[in-house]
This record gives structure tokens, C-alpha cells and sequence, in this order.
């Protein structure tokens, strides 16, 4: 299995449906990647996020996603029934998504929550399970002792997503796929949360796929981005190449980002933004 | 000149029994011709203190003056307030009305203050943000977000206001959109002589746009960050 075999894409059509029209979201892209971290930047309407929910098998109508090929560690995806899927998602192939609050049960304990991920793939001893709770809590900078009984509601954004991770990553999945894990977090914790996947990602020899708007950011955390705009990958570079790209869009992309080094200057903008 | 002067503001809002002190005994001073940012993490009460500036909350304690007039609580702003003082919301998706035009949604600020309108003047208001005027026949529903906030801040300026607040108007956008929308803040500032209050969470917007800034923390400014510190 050569380096590039973890995920596959080939020729990756996104088509909504509205009546009688069909409008393409995602035009016919292609990509492989191994155990390595791979950001998928764009913004509002590139496509990014649909095409992670096509990779789980996650659309629904009126969605609809085509793919020449679609394999993730030699398995083609394509024909996966539903309950094969059930068995790769969240075993092999993890979520952590936007918002912590929505994607944690709130009226269970998170300890609860962590043990019912393992039992539904594994069959561990319950003392195997306790144990391994705990690593995994320890591993993502959170207390064993105290943090299993939490409620979601007593966690901050910051806590409540190490604790979607600590559930996504206590199977050993191959491959994460975190579509704007961070954007619910200020920039401090973000930046920790993002530094925390990204170093687990990087021991555990898994590959990470990151969704995200932001592409100064995603290029201190991956070593690889691709950049989408309206449904196509129109540039893709190593991360420490991004500031020098020469497409236009991830020029603007790169640049338009304010701080207190523009204070008094016009941000660039993209010509074709549209907004 | 100070265009702000608040002193010992104080809110509690009850809500289920339980009273909390969202502001608790805050002074503030803003000049003329500024750009003030507010920043803080979530419930630090910089969004409460910009209600309170706007007039839309009025149950607060202390002393406020704005524009050199007095402002009381529990009384809604009279006169020329109503005017000089307007706000541009975080969600311009939640900020337009659904079921009006864009041009009814401008023609509106006018009437209420009885000022004459006039098709070429909302056609003005519309090109100063770079919309078409030929949007104003549109419904909110057909413009993108970054239209939509071009759209709010269009209405605030139709009443040349002499102090915009904005609540974090850009949080709602994507990034090149946003940095289409601060362009135009920074435009509007000088082509109006406003002087400008912004409430935003992010430490780059306001290092971007603002020649001063409060960091707020639980309901009181922690301290004030003038430009070569920010």
C-alpha cells in the first residue's frame, strides 16, 4: 500500500437537487492523501463542507454525490451498504464537527459518552474500558478523574471540543476528518485545540483531513492544503508554500486577513467574492 | 470632545428569580472622530454596553451622555439622537426585514424622521457601500451576506449619524467579505466624520480597525489599549 492509498477521490460530483434542476456544488474533484494533514480551505458555497460529508457517506437528499472512485485504505466506498458504514464510521474513519454543544448528548455524563463510542465498536472489560477512558482523556490535556463526570453544559468551548476529539480518536480511527472544528473557539483556544489535533494526528501515524475557512491558520497545523472556490479545487501547495502561491484567490485569500499590522491600509479583495 | 461619557453604568438583568450583574459600575470615554473597539470573550457585557449606547436597553444606573446631551434610563432617545446615533446588528440576515424591498427597508429610517426621500438619494445610499442601485427592487432573501450588511450599513448612514455602533458586523462573514465590509468602515469614517464604536471577539478586527480599544472582562473594562499596544 503505497503512502498516497489512505483516501482516494477521483472525479467527486456534489449535485443539489431543487425540483426539476440539478446545480453542481462540487465539479469533478480529485485528490489522495496518506497519513498526513491535509487542510481543505474555502469559503461559504466552495463545497468544502459537503465534500467532507460525501467522504462519511454523510448526504442526504436532496444532495446527491458521484465519484469515479471513492476508496478510503482500499475499500471503495461506493459500495458500502449501510451497515458496513455504520462499522467504518467512527471506528475507521471519525467526525468532530463545528459546534461541541450540538454534537455531545447534553443530558449525559462525559464519561458516559466516551464509554459508549468504545462499546459500540469494541468489545473491551469494562476495567479495559475505564482504563483507556482515562489515557485518552489525559492525552488531550483534560483531568480523568474530574472531567468523566461533566455534563456537556459544564464544559467550556475549548473542553467540550478535546472531549469530541477524545471520543472521536479512542477507536484508533486511520483517517479524522474535522470540518471547522475551532470556529465556535476564540483564536487562543483555538489555536490549542488545532496544535492538540494536529500533534495526536501526527503520533498516531493517522491521516487528518481539515476543513476550514481560515488559511493563515491551517497552514501552522497541516502540511498540506487545497484550496477550493465554487465547487472546484482550483489551487493546492505544500503549507510552508502557501504565501508564496501565485493563484489569485489564495493570494487574496492569504492577504485579505485583517490584524493589527493593517491597521490604516485597505485589505486586498477578491475580485469575485460576489459579496 | 468627547462624543461618550459614561460613567458608573451599572445593568442587572433578571431572568427565572436569578439577577446578574452585567455591567457592573463602568466608565467609558469616547472621542470624536474615533474608532473604538469593545472587545471581550462571550458574556463579558460589551454587547449590553452597546444596547445601552444605542438606546434599545434602557434599564441601566448611572450616568451616560452622548453627542453632549444627557441621556436617561427607562426613556427612549428624543430629538436629534434618534438620528446622530445608529446601529448596524451582527446578523444581517435577522436585521432586514424578510418581507420588504430593500428600498422600503431604506425609505423607512426616512420617514420616521419626517425627512424627504427620493429615489436618486437611496440610490445614493446604495452606491456609497458599492451595491447596485438596481437592488433596491430586491427582498433580503436575494442578496448574499456581505449584500445584506452593506445594506444595514447603508440604512444607519442614510441619516447622517455623527456615532455608528456596530456589533460585530463582520463575525457573520467570510473572510474576503469581511475585509470588503472594514475597507468600507474605515471609508464611511472619514467621508462622514463619524466617530465609531465596534463590538467584535476578535482581536484582529479591532487591531485592524480601531485607534483605541477596552478590553472587557465580567461587566467592567480591564483596560483601555491605545494604538501602539494593540
Amino acid at each position: 500500500m503505497s503512502d498516497d492509498s489512505l483516501l482516494s477521490v477521483r472525479a467527486l460530483s456534489i449535485r443539489v437537487r431543487s425540483g426539476r434542476d440539478l446545480k453542481t456544488v462540487v465539479d469533478s474533484i480529485s485528490f489522495d492523501m496518506g497519513a498526513e494533514r491535509v487542510a481543505v480551505v474555502g469559503e461559504s458555497g466552495s463545497g468544502k463542507s459537503v465534500t467532507a460529508r460525501a467522504l462519511l457517506g454523510l448526504l442526504r437528499e436532496p444532495l446527491e454525490a458521484r465519484a469515479e472512485r471513492l476508496a478510503f485504505a482500499g475499500r471503495d466506498l461506493n459500495e458500502l451498504t449501510p451497515a458496513e458504514w455504520s462499522r467504518v464510521r467512527g471506528a475507521r474513519l471519525a467526525l468532530v464537527l463545528q459546534d461541541p454543544r450540538h454534537a455531545l448528548n447534553p443530558v449525559l455524563r462525559v464519561g458516559r459518552q466516551l464509554d459508549e463510542s468504545l462499546r459500540i465498536h469494541q468489545r473491551l472489560a469494562a476495567a479495559e474500558r475505564r482504563r483507556r477512558i482515562a489515557a485518552m482523556l489525559d492525552a488531550v490535556g483534560l483531568s480523568a478523574q474530574r472531567v468523566p463526570d461533566l455534563y456537556p453544559h459544564q464544559l467550556s468551548g475549548g473542553m467540550g471540543q478535546r472531549v469530541m476529539l477524545a471520543m472521536m480518536l479512542i477507536n484508533d480511527p486511520k483517517l479524522l476528518i474535522a470540518d471547522e472544528p475551532t470556529s465556535a473557539l476564540d483564536t487562543e483556544a483555538s489555536d490549542q485545540v488545532l496544535e492538540l489535533m494536529s500533534r495526536l494526528v501526527a503520533e498516531r501515524r493517522m491521516g487528518l483531513l481539515l476543513i476550514s475557512h481560515d488559511l493563515r491558520q491551517v497552514a501552522r497545523h497541516c502540511d498540506r492544503v487545497l484550496v477550493m472556490h465554487r465547487g472546484r479545487i482550483v489551487d493546492q501547495s505544500d503549507a510552508s508554500e502557501l504565501a508564496n502561491s501565485r493563484h489569485p484567490y489564495t493570494r487574496a485569500l492569504w492577504a485579505c486577513k485583517p490584524s493589527a499590522a493593517t491597521y490604516g491600509t485597505v485589505l486586498p479583495v477578491v475580485a469575485d467574492a460576489g459579496g | 470632545m468627547n462624543v461618550i461619557e459614561v460613567q458608573a453604568l451599572s445593568v442587572r438583568l433578571s431572568a427565572n428569580g436569578v439577577t446578574q450583574h452585567v455591567l457592573k459600575s463602568l466608565d467609558l470615554e469616547v472621542r470624536a472622530g474615533e474608532i473604538f473597539g469593545l472587545v471581550g470573550r462571550s458574556g463579558c457585557g460589551k454587547s449590553t454596553l452597546l444596547r445601552v449606547l444605542a438606546g434599545v436597553h434602557r434599564q441601566w444606573e448611572g450616568q451616560v451622555r452622548l453627542l453632549d446631551r444627557s441621556v436617561l434610563p427607562r426613556r427612549r432617545f428624543t430629538g436629534a439622537l434618534r438620528r446622530d446615533v445608529q446601529m448596524v446588528f451582527q446578523d444581517p440576515y435577522a436585521s432586514l426585514h424578510p418581507l420588504h424591498t430593500i428600498e422600503r427597508t431604506l425609505r423607512e429610517p426616512l420617514a420616521v424622521n419626517g425627512i424627504a426621500d427620493s429615489r436618486a438619494r437611496l440610490s445614493r445610499a446604495l452606491e456609497e457601500v458599492r451595491l447596485a442601485p438596481s437592488l433596491a427592487d430586491r427582498y433580503p432573501h436575494e442578496l448574499s451576506g456581505g449584500q445584506r450588511q452593506r445594506v444595514a450599513i447603508a440604512r444607519a448612514l442614510l441619516l447622517n449619524p455623527k456615532l455608528l455602533l456596530l456589533d460585530e458586523p463582520t463575525s457573520a462573514l467570510d473572510l474576503s467579505v469581511q475585509a470588503e465590509v472594514l475597507n468600507l468602515l474605515n471609508q464611511v469614517k472619514v467621508s462622514h466624520r463619524m466617530t465609531l464604536v465596534l463590538v467584535s471577539h476578535d482581536r484582529d478586527v479591532i487591531g485592524h480597525l480601531c485607534d483605541r480599544a477596552a478590553v472587557m472582562q465580567s461587566g467592567g473594562i480591564e483596560r483601555v489599549l491605545e494604538r501602539h499596544e494593540m
